[in-house]
């Protein structure tokens, strides 16, 4: 094991997100729940950091712990239960649940613990955005456009979903 | 620099960490959350494995960019379905949310 900077800050973020990650799905409170998923969203774009994707962690801030938890927040607000009514938020399959990630988890570390991969000798160096760019509105513009489309789509939809009338 | 296999594990924690609050939550809200964190430990393995085994391309980050995005439509979609059916049925309990079963 290599003790050195990075590592020890991977090693920092990694514990935090994964103990925000078991308090989300384990608290009972929901709003709770919302506020740690947001420190867990942030800390995963200082992994992004860590990575030299600076371009991608700005992005996990703007799109995942800006814009997503906000929207979050503002539909738990609106949808908030009356006072007193307290539901449970657990189902009664916590124990197969419990079992089922465990033997998922442990599949995959079995498999991937000695598995040596093939990664390239170079050192990392920051991607510029603005090879990024370039390489976005050349090779993958179609995807691109199709991603505008679909986001577009999603507005609508959501447009039509919320504004429904009562009957 | 930092070992790949870190990441790898890493974010097959995180994964299976959101597949037990899928699997275990009945919560509506906290189910969309837990998928969010499923998608991440995605996302965190893409970047991993593009800067590490090919630095010079950057498919995994486009693709990382693309799950980013579809993810919040995902979520904005899920959030507008979840209000509708708290306005008919007032529970955002997802074992009671079964009007498809008839």
């Amino acid at each position: 094991m290599t003790v050195n900077g990075p590592t020890i800050a991977f090693l920092i973020l990694a514990s935090l997100i994964l103990s925000a990650a078991v308090y989300i799905v384990t608290t009972r409170n929901i709003m709770h729940a919302v506020f740690v998923h947001l420190l867990a969203l942030s800390s995963v774009s200082g992994i992004y950091i860590l990575l030299y994707a600076q371009f991608i962690a700005a992005m996990q801030v703007l799109i995942y712990a800006g814009a997503v938890t906000t929207m979050v927040l503002f539909a738990l607000m609106l949808v908030k239960p009356k006072a007193g009514m307290e539901i449970a938020l657990d189902n009664q399959q916590k124990g197969m649940a419990f079992a089922t990630a465990g033997v998922f988890l442990s599949v995959l570390l079995v498999v991937l613990v000695p598995k040596v991969w093939a990664t390239s000798q170079e050192k990392l160096t920051p991607l510029t955005v603005a090879k990024f760019g370039k390489i976005l509105f050349t090779k993958y513009v179609l995807p691109f456009e199709m991603i505008s489309v679909l986001l577009l789509v999603a507005l609508i939809g959501v447009l039509v979903l919320a504004s429904k009338e009562e009957e | 620099m930092i070992p790949l296999n870190y990441f790898v594990i890493f974010s097959a924690i995180l994964f299976s960490i959101g597949m037990y609050g899928v699997l275990a939550r009945r919560n509506a809200i906290l189910l969309l959350l837990s998928v969010e964190l499923m998608l991440n430990a995605v996302n965190v393995n893409f970047v991993a494995f593009s800067r590490y085994i090919t630095p010079h391309t950057i498919v995994g980050l486009m693709y990382t960019i693309f799950a980013m995005a579809s993810g919040a439509a995902e979520i904005g979609v899920g959030l507008a379905i979840i209000v509708t059916i708290y306005r008919g049925k007032q529970t955002l309990n997802v074992d009671e949310i079964d009007m498809l079963k008839w």
